[in-house]
């Protein structure tokens, strides 16, 4: 789809003209933003650092390979083993579920059933953990339960709703 | 407290491999992400809320709010109607569902701002966010084509499919979650 490289240049551009058009004072409005955005920053990196540091802990130690493991048991592989760390770490890192889905991609191909499967559970939800820690760090707010609640049970209906209907469309 | 968890799985798990040199240096490698990070996102925040101050200034943003009052009034029902927080949230919301998740968050940050203290309103914007509703699932089709994908697009309406039911039942469970704080709350 070309048409949406064109959006964020073509919003700019509106945005100027309409700037020249009604005489804006543009560079004060401009660095009024800028401004706002580092004020914003700062209240943020010690709580992105805080949660990157615990990210990154707990994906170094193996608690998701004996997760991984005990599921396994559980669960009599119904959802393949090659799955559950994609859905145990969604939620908690993008990059590291990223890091997964690739690795999936590349052993098994993206257009095989467990590629399928796993493009729609990487599609259909977002990295709950960060965004929560960002969006509630950006105004300095501790009380992020009912979000962060609310957001795995989200995540957990929609990795489990992934795995079904892209088992449902594509007949796997 | 959920924090307090992980480091403790964490550093529990470090002890009993008896990896102990390794912590220095997942502290280094996080402060080193976190700035990455940081930097990246400040550098989309600068721009953005500097163009959006323009826009502002030319009521071209009073126009997309327009468009998307009825909506957002319907899930933002305790804002107040003529609050600047609208034409941020609707902003937000509309670069998320084209799939431009980068230049939606300085949009959210600063909504998040001007919600401050109406807990219902922020915990509602953050969901729309985590729950990921997009038109056109950009990223991930890129991804598939650079891993030879012979039918990139096929994901597409099912990961729409998917991520709708996910973004109704977070909202439906986000409302029954307040409504029955507010009932206890009542007794």
């Amino acid at each position: 789809m070309t048409i949406a490289r064109y959006i964020l240049p073509g919003l700019v551009f509106i945005i100027v003209c309409r700037a020249i058009y009604k005489k804006l004072p543009a560079i004060d409005l401009f660095v009024e933003g800028i401004n706002e955005a580092i004020t914003l920053m700062k209240q943020l990196f010690p709580r992105l650092l805080a949660l990157i540091f615990s990210v990154k802990l707990l994906l170094y130690s193996d608690v998701f390979g004996w997760i991984k493991t005990g599921l396994n048991t559980i669960t009599h592989e119904q959802i393949s083993g090659e799955l559950w760390p994609l859905l145990l770490i969604k939620p908690l890192s993008g990059s590291a579920s990223l890091a997964i889905t690739e690795d999936i991609f590349s052993r098994f191909g993206p257009d095989s059933s467990l590629g399928l499967i796993a493009s729609v559970m990487q599609g259909a939800t977002d990295t709950t953990l960060y965004i929560v820690t960002v969006y509630f760090g950006a105004v300095g707010i501790k009380h992020v339960k009912t979000a962060l609640k609310v957001g795995l049970m989200a995540d957990f209906i929609g990795i489990m709703t992934a795995v079904f209907i892209a088992k449902w469309f594509f007949s796997l | 407290m959920i924090w307090l968890v992980f480091i403790l799985l964490g550093i529990s798990s470090l002890l009993f491999t008896q990896q102990t040199d390794v912590l220095t240096m997942l502290m280094i490698e996080s402060a080193k992400d976190t700035a990455m990070l940081s930097a990246h996102l400040l550098v989309l925040m600068m721009f953005w809320l500097g163009f959006m101050k323009i826009a502002e200034a030319g009521d071209l943003i009073q126009l997309l709010t327009r468009l998307m009052k009825r909506p957002l009034m319907w899930l933002f029902s305790s804002v107040d109607q003529n609050s600047q927080a609208f034409s941020y949230i609707a902003s937000n919301i509309c670069f998320n569902m084209l799939g431009l998740g980068n230049a939606a968050t300085p949009f959210g940050l600063k909504a998040m701002q001007l919600l401050k203290g109406n807990n219902q309103a922020m915990t509602t914007l953050v969901i729309l966010n985590t729950s990921g509703l997009a038109l056109y699932p950009t990223n991930l089709i890129a991804l598939r084509l650079a891993f030879d994908s012979r039918e990139a697009s096929v994901i597409i309406l099912p990961v729409l499919i998917t991520s709708f039911i996910t973004t109704v039942s977070a909202i439906i469970l986000l409302r029954v979650t307040f409504n029955a704080r507010h009932k206890w709350v009542k007794q």
